[in-house]
């Protein structure tokens, strides 16, 4: 960090175009829903689906930067291969990757709900509305029976669901664009 | 000329003139505490520590210049009100991040002697903290946290500047893997969802291949480690050639200059069949690329026999130890033997090409 700066016109534009635009896809779905599951109002739904995806984004980069410092020389190439090209290192390799990279995606889900959901109520707390204990709706949900027993499940209270919901919708949204963006100079050979 | 007279009239060039003459007499402080005061100051600590021959006591001059130009430009450009109308783009001020902009230029590249990185990555959230820190300051003036709101604003600022911040970084990051990956700069990066070329983005870059060039290192290493061996010696040293190309390897990619990447290229090597000796050569490329699959070069060096050049005028058949040994016929055959030596000739090295090699020698 305290190194000199280098400078190339090698520059990551279309990271940044990318990801302004998932996040406006990301913050106005998450928006709507967060209005319609949670007892506020439009605008201060969009603010709060702004909040907490720029902070996931965040705590996002941050992750992926100390991964890298700390990535083996192999998986530091697989990195560079897929940030420069698009692509993982050898044909055969990419194979038993694709466990991992499911993986690693399940993580990515699970990761940004969890910072969601404590950013949203980081987010309350600081606005000074302390979250309301009544609008649990655990117990529609999370209870069912197995061999005659209650089992409890998560304890998902509304605001949870919500965000969970939230980020469900938004990263299928994000999922597709990116798998139009992948199949898009293919369909232009098909019709070419 | 009338025409010249109303046609500045109509654009209204003698207004501008008269804002630029009053501007400029702006500039000029009117009072001690006003912007214009601090720049002067400024400009004069600058004057200073450019006569100052004592490395500190420039620093120290210099720094007090920064301490007075960044309120300074800070303050005018709240109080001007046409820097102020002309720097808000779209309902957002952006003077704090100019102020900011300052503050990171004092901070991680004046006083540490060059440009780091840390100013570029620090502007955005240094320029935010300034441009947050008017709404701690309540009526009276007394200091507090600000209304709700006005806090979810803020975060978001916050967090949009933080943002910024981790794209400069990114940025920082794919210079320093260029940096230690210099084989990335030979190819196109046209497939990326990341970052772009902006200069000859189409296309690989006309460099000389770094694959080319360790290639041509290690026919070197080779031409040295066999050029007047003697033949057989030649042909023990050809026999074990699988285990001599990790000295081959060492000794080429030493050539270069040092970078994280250079594990990533291999040398490889076979005897061609048939041939008394053709050496092909490979440097091959197992890193990140445009294929996914990897390239290579290769080059083919002749390696003939040839009698031992003449030293200091002696026969190439007379070698000085033997020279009073009395003749014999191991000693005419191992005489001969001496006599002839290795000589190798290097072809032209290959364009490149995509995937692995077929036929070498897999290490």
């Amino acid at each position: 960090m305290f190194a000199e700066a280098t400078f190339s016109d090698v520059v990551p534009f279309k990271a940044i175009a990318f990801q302004t635009l998932y996040l406006l896809v990301a913050i106005a779905i998450e928006g709507f829903i967060l209005y319609r599951y949670l007892d506020i109002n439009h605008k201060t739904a969009m603010r709060y689906a702004a909040t907490i995806n720029l902070l996931s984004t965040f705590v996002g980069w941050i992750v992926f930067f100390i991964t890298e410092a700390f990535s083996p020389p192999p998986l530091e190439s697989e990195i560079i291969s897929f940030v420069f090209f698009e692509r993982f290192l050898f044909a055969s390799a990419s194979a038993s990757l694709s466990p991992f990279v499911i993986f690693v995606s399940f993580l990515m889900f699970i990761g940004t709900f969890l910072t969601k959901w404590f950013g949203l109520r980081l987010l309350e707390f600081v606005l000074g509305k302390a979250p309301k204990k009544d609008d649990s709706i655990a117990e529609q949900v999370s209870g069912f029976r197995i061999l005659g027993r209650r089992v409890r499940g998560v304890q998902f209270d509304n605001q949870a669901n919500a965000v969970f919901v939230a980020n469900a919708a938004s990263f299928t949204a994000i999922l597709l664009l990116i798998f139009l963006r992948i199949i898009e100079p293919r369909l232009n050979d098909l019709w070419n | 000329m009338e025409l010249i007279t109303r046609f500045f009239a109509t654009i209204g060039i003698w207004d501008f003139i008269q804002a630029v003459l009053k501007s400029i007499q702006d500039l000029f402080p009117k009072t001690y505490d006003s912007w214009q005061a601090l720049v002067w100051f400024s400009l004069y600590s600058w004057l200073m520590a450019a006569l100052a021959v004592d490395p500190w006591v420039e620093i120290f001059i210099s720094s007090c210049a920064w301490l007075f130009l960044i309120p300074g430009v800070h303050w005018a450009m709240y109080k001007e009100k046409f820097l102020k109308e002309s720097l808000t783009w779209g309902g957002i001020f952006i003077g704090p991040w100019i102020t900011g902009a300052l503050v990171c230029t004092f901070l991680f590249g004046s006083l540490t002697g060059r440009l780091t990185e840390a100013a570029f990555i620090l502007w955005p959230p240094i320029s935010a903290i300034i441009a947050s820190l008017p709404k701690f300051v309540k009526a009276g003036p007394t200091y507090g946290f600000p209304d709700p709101p006005v806090r979810q604003d803020l975060m978001i600022l916050f967090l949009v500047n933080l943002l910024m911040s981790c794209w400069i970084q990114f940025y920082f990051l794919t210079q320093e893997w260029l940096v230690e990956y210099p084989t990335l700069v030979e190819q196109n990066f046209q497939e990326s969802a990341f970052v772009v070329r902006l200069f000859d983005g189409d296309g690989d870059r006309r460099v000389t291949s770094r694959g080319s060039r360790i290639i041509d290192e290690a026919a070197k290493v080779l031409d040295r480690n066999v050029t007047n061996l003697t033949w057989s010696e030649t042909e023990l040293w050809l026999r074990d050639l699988d285990q001599r190309l990790n000295v081959v390897q060492t000794g080429a990619l030493d050539k270069l200059p040092g970078a994280t990447e250079n594990n990533l290229w291999t040398i490889q090597a076979r005897v061609l069949p048939g041939t008394e000796y053709d050496v092909q050569l490979w440097s091959v490329w197992n890193g990140p690329s445009t294929t996914g699959i990897g390239y290579y070069f290769t080059k083919t060096c002749q390696i003939r026999k040839r009698l031992r050049p003449p030293l200091s005028g002696l026969n190439p058949f007379q070698r000085s130890p033997e020279r009073n040994q009395p003749i014999t016929p191991e000693g005419i055959s191992r005489t001969i033997d001496n006599a002839v030596v290795a000589r190798v000739t290097c072809g032209q090295t290959s364009d490149r090409m995509d995937g692995q090699p077929a036929s070498a020698t897999t290490r």
